[in-house]
């Protein structure tokens, strides 16, 4: 992609435009498929009030879906009640929206099932990392903030 | 990130059980006034189901419908198809399975969202059609489409642009 900064509008106009947008973030959310879809909701109405579009939200959601889904189905075998946590960003000045899911369990081996979750994440995302550890598992994905992302704003 | 101003999902699930789902969602790290505009979109949402924000809340559920259409079964599906839902078409396609039509058509063109869960269903579907049924899927936007594609489902299962099409082709 080329750069084109003396025709596109900077990140302090996309600001003005469509209102800032403190970062999203929620701790403790119980492991537990039930309590997903209002995250995903949630997470969907704040990208789309940072003006992010339709196209590019339904990418994250579901990227982030997934991680979510990996977390309730492998992090806590057991059943014992686990949580985590998922934090969002939208950085209009770095061009860039990222998702962070972490929890603090221990992934199973992945199993095939599993395996559509993360080609998922990883074909959806631009940047996706994940971080397994003794203290939990981190999953890290971004995207960039193309212009095109951007809802056109007009006046008068 | 500062979880003393999120709100806690176990009082949420809380809320949603006494308010319904479209008031169950209230997790963002915003100030005050923002947080409260949301609560009043919300309540909004509650009144009238034709406001803008109304399109998430009102799809919590998976709805399946049945029909048939000559040699066809075809089932219906809309809402969101998530590892909430999934076991719901699971059932409803083992159940049309169970008179062995010919020809079984999932049409998910009605589906708003479609994680993995979803997907595994399909894939299990293919397999339980077996050499008896013709298993076809119905699927017209990003939402469905593109999952089948990144997963490569798209070449396993037979993917039709419209029901029409799906019951055309012999």
């Amino acid at each position: 992609m080329s750069s084109r900064s003396g025709a596109q509008p900077g990140p302090a106009a996309v600001d003005t435009l469509h209102g800032e947008v403190g970062d999203f973030g929620c701790a403790d959310i119980p492991s537990t498929a039930a309590g997903l879809p209002s995250i995903r909701h949630a997470l969907a109405a704040w990208a789309r009030r940072a003006g992010v579009n339709d196209d590019l939200v339904d990418q994250v959601v579901l990227a982030t879906y997934e991680a979510m889904a990996n977390v309730v189905r492998h992090a806590y075998p057991h059943n014992g009640g686990g949580t985590f946590d998922v934090h969002a960003a939208y950085r209009a000045d770095q061009g860039q929206l990222r998702v962070i899911v972490s929890d603090r369990g221990r992934w199973q081996r992945p199993s095939t099932r599993t395996g559509y979750g993360l080609r998922l994440i990883k074909a959806l995302a631009a940047h996706t990392s994940v971080a397994p550890g003794a203290a939990g598992t981190t999953v890290q994905m971004s995207w960039p903030l193309l212009s095109t992302n951007r809802q056109p704003a007009c006046t008068g | 990130m500062d979880s003393r101003r999120c709100v806690r999902i176990a009082e949420l699930a809380v809320e949603s059980a006494i308010i319904g789902p479209a008031a169950g969602v209230a997790v963002l790290d915003l100030d005050p006034p923002a947080r409260q505009q949301l609560v009043e979109d919300r309540m909004d949402d509650v009144g009238s189901s034709g406001s803008p924000t109304a399109r998430d809340e009102d799809m919590d559920d998976l709805r399946v419908t049945v029909e048939s259409r000559g040699r066809a079964i075809v089932l219906a599906v809309a809402g969101e198809l998530d590892m909430l839902t999934a076991n719901q078409l699971q059932q409803t396609i083992e159940s049309a399975l169970e008179s062995h039509p010919p020809l079984l058509i999932v049409d998910l063109s009605k589906v708003e969202f479609m994680a993995s869960a979803g997907m595994n269903v399909l894939l299990a579907a293919k397999e339980a059609a077996g050499s008896t049924t013709q298993l076809r899927l119905v699927a017209t936007g990003n939402v469905t489409l593109r999952p089948l594609q990144i997963t490569g489902l798209i070449d396993y299962l037979a993917v039709f642009k419209s029901l029409d099409a799906a019951l055309r082709e012999s």
